[in-house]
């Protein structure tokens, strides 16, 4: 393997790496979004059940940051 | 000369107790809007936020639950397919190795998605409500995440309400369309696959009479 070959690789693994973090990331926003929709909606139309909605739209926007965390340590 | 037909004699004191639980024109909250609910009468949690203080939500209508079959069926095979994978194809099918971090991430991340296509398809059908008022109807559709719409009419203003009951999983599920043609600015008001359409149909034409013992 070539120095070159090395150099290409290494690039191509911080390319794929880059790749995966701003993917997580802008699916976290993505459930941002979808949890300010759900605000937004639940004070057109009041309904006790919303407040589950929220709560599990938090529970994944955790899981979500979270993922973003482990991808930031193990990459 | 014998009597061809007696009608019975109602109980005065079951007469009595029945005239105190309800008075005329009185309206009792049904059952509460569950999670599932998509038909209820007189629901017990629900409000909007023009509602005025007087008014009361006589018809709470969703769209039939089963319209969800399709999204259900995708998301169980969107959760099974990394298990079929992982059983019939070999570890080493990729050409290069594979760093076991980017495999923890990548299907971490790919259960994500599906949790979270299962959610929006869940909210699309939640948020998807239509309340008929003793004074108005209000409809709101929302989809696609940032697209939602509300409409409103007054009851005065509805022209004619039609229900349309076609095919063969509308017959078999009792669902179908409710329309309603109105004199406003909005020209009919769909009501898509609500369970028990005919009943919805007549609340809506007796509330429209002003008959409001429903």
């Amino acid at each position: 393997m070539t120095f070159d070959n090395i150099l290409q690789a290494i690039n191509l693994l911080s390319i794929v790496k880059t790749g995966v973090l701003i993917l997580i990331g802008l699916f976290t926003v993505f459930l941002f979004i979808v949890y300010l929709k759900i605000n937004a909606l639940s004070k057109i139309v009041t309904q006790d059940n919303s407040t589950g909605l929220k709560i599990i739209i938090f529970i994944l926007i955790i899981l979500s940051l979270s993922l973003f965390l482990m991808a930031l340590v193990i990459l | 000369m014998t009597d061809l037909f007696v009608a019975p004699e109602i109980k005065k004191e079951e007469a009595k107790t029945a005239a105190a639980k309800t008075k005329p024109g009185e309206v009792v909250a049904g059952k509460n809007v569950g999670l599932f609910s998509a038909f209820r009468i007189r629901p017990g949690n629900v409000s909007f936020s023009e509602q005025d203080d007087d008014e009361i939500i006589y018809l709470f209508l969703r769209r039939h639950f089963i319209t969800n079959v399709l999204w259900v069926i995708t998301s169980i095979v969107m959760g099974i397919i990394p298990l079929i994978i992982y059983l019939t194809v070999k570890s080493n099918f990729l050409p290069f190795p594979v760093p076991p971090g980017y495999l923890v991430i990548l299907t971490s991340f790919y259960f994500l998605i599906v949790l979270t296509y299962i959610f929006i398809n869940f909210l699309n059908w939640f948020y998807n409500i239509s309340l008929v008022t003793d004074k108005r109807v209000l409809d709101l559709d929302y989809s696609d995440i940032v697209y939602h719409d509300v409409a409103l009419t007054k009851l005065s203003l509805i022209e004619d309400v039609t229900y349309i009951q076609s095919g063969f999983a509308r017959s078999l599920f009792n669902y179908g369309d409710i329309i309603i043609q109105t004199a406003g600015e909005k020209l009919h008001f769909d009501f898509l696959s609500v369970p028990d359409p005919k009943r919805g149909a007549d609340i809506i034409e007796n509330l429209m009479g002003g008959d409001h013992d429903i």
